[in-house]
């Protein structure tokens, strides 16, 4: 069994082709479609890494970030975007998330940045 | 009585030419002297300088009339470009979640398929397909962004250096500055100058190229222009011009060259014109484009004119940086961060 995955994004083809990429790299996938269902997923059970869209309706990723924050302070969060700019970035990261990757992103480059996340957090503990 | 009549005629005197009365005061000034013949003269002496003063006031109603069209179409320009800027965002957001997927898929397609290279091959080559893809998207999200401005002084001659190298091994032309007197220095963006000037040198150098022009010259000039503004305020524009030395743009490619995937040419997405035009309401100022031949009789090529206002820009500058939004550029210096607002 590896770490689990919670993959947050409106979009059910990206739920799909990024969950199949980290199923591939051992990891396990859970999936929201949704910050609420999101936030009731962590609840229940914790994932070893959350990654979510920025732009969804309803509750942003930033928002979501905000709501894990409120309730998890070690839970790493990566964000993704289609719609990148550095300001986002920063004020993310700022916020408490551990990454921040764009759309179109390679395969390698979210599987990297979801063990290093799984990495760190491990070390704070 | 003799004494009143010298008042008046002192007083008439004081007129000047041109005014209301003008012309009753040197009648007067000549009928004391009681020479008709001088008379005749000066009435037509004042009559020729009426005209004169008629000929300028109608040049520069003319002129004032140009000045308005131009700003007129300026301000349609810029409200098209932000329209479009707008539905290119959105449209390039929804593109690429599905061109993410696609990628991954890709990846996963080409892992899947290493014993057999030719189905392999073709998922590479769609993966590269979204990379190219990917990068039309970068260019419409660069047009349609939010540009935030950040103005400090930018000496000229480093930004050309700068643009030179960053179009080395694109170019078929020569690249000279010229800078007016005084004017050795633009207060603007950097990076978002660099990035219009490297626009504005490989479109001219395309456009040279594909005229057969192998031997050209492009020339970054600077200039001060003062215009009269609003409420009698004089506007100060630091004018950066590119100008090259191809045949020219044809009058219906003047107003479709900066509207987004607008291309005369077979390569490039027809967005460099569109986010130079944006960079430029970026800094609240505008764009004019001419063919050298309309203003210098004979001579070759075309003139793309970067036209920034100097003194707000220079007031942003003074101290902290400032940073302006794109979109109304008059509301856009309102909103200048960090203590320094116009």
């Amino acid at each position: 069994m590896g770490a689990t995955v919670l993959v947050v994004d409106d979009k059910e083809l990206m739920r799909d082709s990024v969950g199949a990429t980290l199923r591939r790299a051992g990891f396990d996938v859970a999936a929201a479609s949704d910050g609420q269902a999101a936030l009731r997923a962590v609840a229940s059970k914790r994932p070893a890494c959350v990654i979510t869209d920025l732009n969804m309706p309803g509750m942003t990723g930033i928002e979501l970030l905000e709501g894990i924050r409120a309730v998890d302070e070690d839970l790493p969060v990566v964000l993704m975007t289609a719609f990148g700019t550095i300001d986002t970035a920063v004020e993310a990261m700022r916020l408490g998330a551990f990454d921040y990757i764009t759309k179109p992103f390679e395969g390698d480059e979210l599987v990297i940045s979801v063990k290093r996340a799984i990495q760190h957090a491990g070390l704070l503990r | 009585m003799q004494d009143g009549l010298e008042a008046i005629t002192a007083e008439k005197e004081e007129t000047r030419v041109g005014e209301p009365g003008a012309v009753d005061a040197l009648i007067g000034v000549r009928a004391g002297a009681g020479d008709l013949a001088q008379l005749v003269t000066a009435f037509g002496e004042v009559s020729m300088r009426l005209e004169a003063t008629q000929e300028r006031l109608r040049d520069e109603v003319r002129r004032l009339k140009r000045q308005l069209r131009e700003a007129d179409e300026e301000l349609q320009r810029s409200r098209r470009l932000a329209a479009l800027g707008e539905m290119a965002a959105g449209i390039a957001h929804e593109v690429r979640n599905p061109l993410g997927s696609i990628r991954l898929y890709a990846t996963l397609l080409e892992e899947d398929l290493g014993d057999r290279p030719e189905e392999r091959r073709t998922a590479a080559r769609i993966r590269q397909a979204v990379c190219g893809l990917d990068a039309v998207v970068g260019d419409v999200l660069a047009f349609s962004r939010e540009m935030r401005v950040r103005v400090a002084p930018i000496d000229l001659e480093d930004l050309v250096a700068g643009v030179v190298s960053a179009c080395r091994g694109d170019l078929c032309a020569r690249v000279d500055v010229a800078c007016g007197e005084g004017v050795d220095a633009v207060v603007g963006d950097a990076s978002l100058l660099h990035r219009a000037l490297v626009n504005l040198v490989r479109n001219a150098s395309d456009a040279m190229r594909g005229a057969g022009i192998e031997d050209g010259v492009i020339t970054v000039l600077s200039e001060r222009e003062t215009e009269a503004g609003d409420d009698r305020d004089e506007v100060v524009w630091r004018c950066l011009r590119v100008r090259d030395s191809g045949t020219g743009v044809a009058p219906e490619v003047v107003e479709r060259m900066f509207n987004p995937f607008f291309t005369t040419r077979d390569a490039g997405t027809g967005l460099g014109l569109a986010i130079v035009h944006r960079i430029v309401d970026a800094h609240g100022g505008r764009v004019r484009v001419w063919n050298n031949a309309d203003r210098e009789p004979g001579t070759p090529g075309a003139t793309v004119e970067l036209r920034l206002p100097e003194r707000s820009a220079a007031r942003r500058a003074d101290g902290l940086a400032g940073v302006v939004e794109i979109g109304d550029a008059a509301k856009g210096l309102e909103r200048t961060r960090g203590g320094a607002a116009a």
